[in-house]
């Protein structure tokens, strides 16, 4: 766990945003998350990052639970930023092939139609029953481009 | 005034009633919306930018994009889809490092951000209609209707990209409940988040958030809520039905989506929507509103 293998990104936020994190505790008490999933801490997960245990941050599930509605971003009497420092770390944890499978889901619907949800004959049929114009595809093509060039198509083959 | 229409995914494909009362309402009100053929889903504020904040952006801008070549405004029905396409929009328009990684990617398919056009959600689109000129179309006030108005996350927040109304202690939304002659009630945790974010992994425990709020809701003796987002819809309306109460019985709240509300106001016949689609009936209700 020695700190030259923190990511660079991770390194400069911690420096430049998480250390001045003073625990207060803002966070927590205004977290969704943390109402109903008790070990849901973003306060604790601060403070694991300012103590340098990114690792076991970056491989355990509790970041996945963050619904970011960025209540904590708002609350921060620090400026620490958090929501967005949990997108950071998912992304990190995302590429080390630890993303949960339903996080990966839409990405892989988009990747095939253009949308995260099938269009069914069933919707068709309701959009028609309600008088709205069909659902098409976009061309598929252009988007898959974006996916391969941001290296994410590769995460959703793997 | 027209602009470049993007309902998003859930709402076209999954809750399509709730683009019905978004077109008839804004159709009254004079505003013309034009498709987009070649849009996408928005790029996704939950699961997509969980992944690759850099795919994320890129997806987001190839909709602007589109938006830029139809010299449009975007109209977003969805805070979701709002989210990710101002994000894009603010962040692009302020980082010119930012704009020029994003436009890297996207030279691979022959487009580029230019930053020439706006994104906007339902409310800002009443806005630049004037509450005095909408006010003129309210034929048939909602009077006595206790509405209980959930902002959902991604309307307001982060409020230093988003910029609309206060993050935190926004009021736009209650004013155009009152607009229509309805009330909005005080509610305890009125900005609780609906969990949708949180559904992906651990749905029972979202469903927790979901009976919160709705106990909160009940006390406060609304007869109905009012949200602008589907994935708050879906964890509201259909959620209700998932939860099973020992002592108390079902929950029986009504769901609108504001727009629904606006058309009820605004005169349209009540079989001219898809109410018949929503989770949890609106029929008695409907009865003492129209």
């Amino acid at each position: 766990m020695s700190n030259e293998d923190v990511p660079k990104e991770l390194e400069e936020l911690i420096k430049e945003k998480v250390l001045f994190c003073y625990q207060c505790g803002a966070c927590v008490g205004s977290c969704p998350t943390s109402r109903v999933i008790s070990e849901y801490n973003p306060r604790k997960i601060m403070e694991k990052l300012i103590l340098g245990h990114w690792e076991e941050v970056l491989s355990g599930k509790l970041i996945w639970l963050c619904t970011l509605c960025h209540t904590c971003y708002e609350v921060c009497p620090q400026g620490v930023g958090i929501s967005h420092i949990i997108v950071v770390l998912r992304n990190l944890a995302a590429q080390r092939r630890s993303a949960p499978a339903e996080f990966l889901l839409s990405a892989k619907q988009l990747a095939s139609t253009g949308w995260t949800s099938p269009i069914t004959s069933a919707v068709q049929r309701y959009r028609k029953e309600l008088g709205l114009p069909e659902v098409k595809n976009p061309e598929t093509g252009e988007l898959i481009r974006i996916l391969e060039s941001t290296k994410l198509k590769q995460l959703l083959e793997g | 005034m027209s602009y470049a229409f993007f309902p998003g995914c859930m709402i076209q494909l999954r809750l399509p009633y709730m683009e019905v009362a978004a077109r008839k309402a804004l159709d009254l009100l004079g505003i013309e919306l034009i498709e987009m053929p070649q849009a996408s889903c928005c790029g996704d504020p939950i699961s997509f930018q969980s992944l690759n904040k850099e795919s994320w952006l890129a997806m987001a801008t190839r909709n602007l994009c589109l938006a830029e070549e139809m010299r449009k405004d975007v109209l977003t029905l969805c805070s979701g889809c709002y989210e990710t396409l101002k994000t894009a929009n603010v962040m692009l328009k302020q980082d010119k490092q930012l704009k020029e990684k994003v436009n890297g990617v996207l030279s691979n398919v022959g487009r580029e951000f230019k930053g020439t056009v706006e994104v906007r959600n339902f409310f800002e689109v009443l806005q630049r209609i004037g509450p005095e000129k909408i006010g003129l179309h309210v034929t048939r006030p909602l009077k006595e209707l206790r509405v209980a108005v959930h902002y959902g996350c991604h309307l307001t927040r982060p409020g230093d990209v988003l910029a609309f109304d206060d993050p935190m202690r926004p009021v736009i939304f209650d004013d155009f409940v009152e607009l229509i002659g309805a009330e909005s009630v005080p509610y305890l945790r009125k900005m609780l988040c609906c969990g949708a974010g949180l559904r992906l992994v651990e749905p029972d425990e979202a469903l927790k958030l979901v009976e919160m709020k709705l106990k909160y809701v009940e006390d406060s003796k609304a007869d109905c809520m009012a949200v602008l987002c589907p994935y708050c819809m879906i964890q509201y309306d259909l959620g209700q039905k998932m939860i099973k109460r020992q002592k108390e019985g079902a929950f029986q709240i009504p769901v609108f989506y504001y727009p629904e509300l606006l058309c009820f106001a605004m005169g349209v016949k009540p079989e001219a929507l898809g109410l018949r689609f929503h989770r949890t009936s609106v029929e008695p209700l409907l009865k003492k509103m129209i």
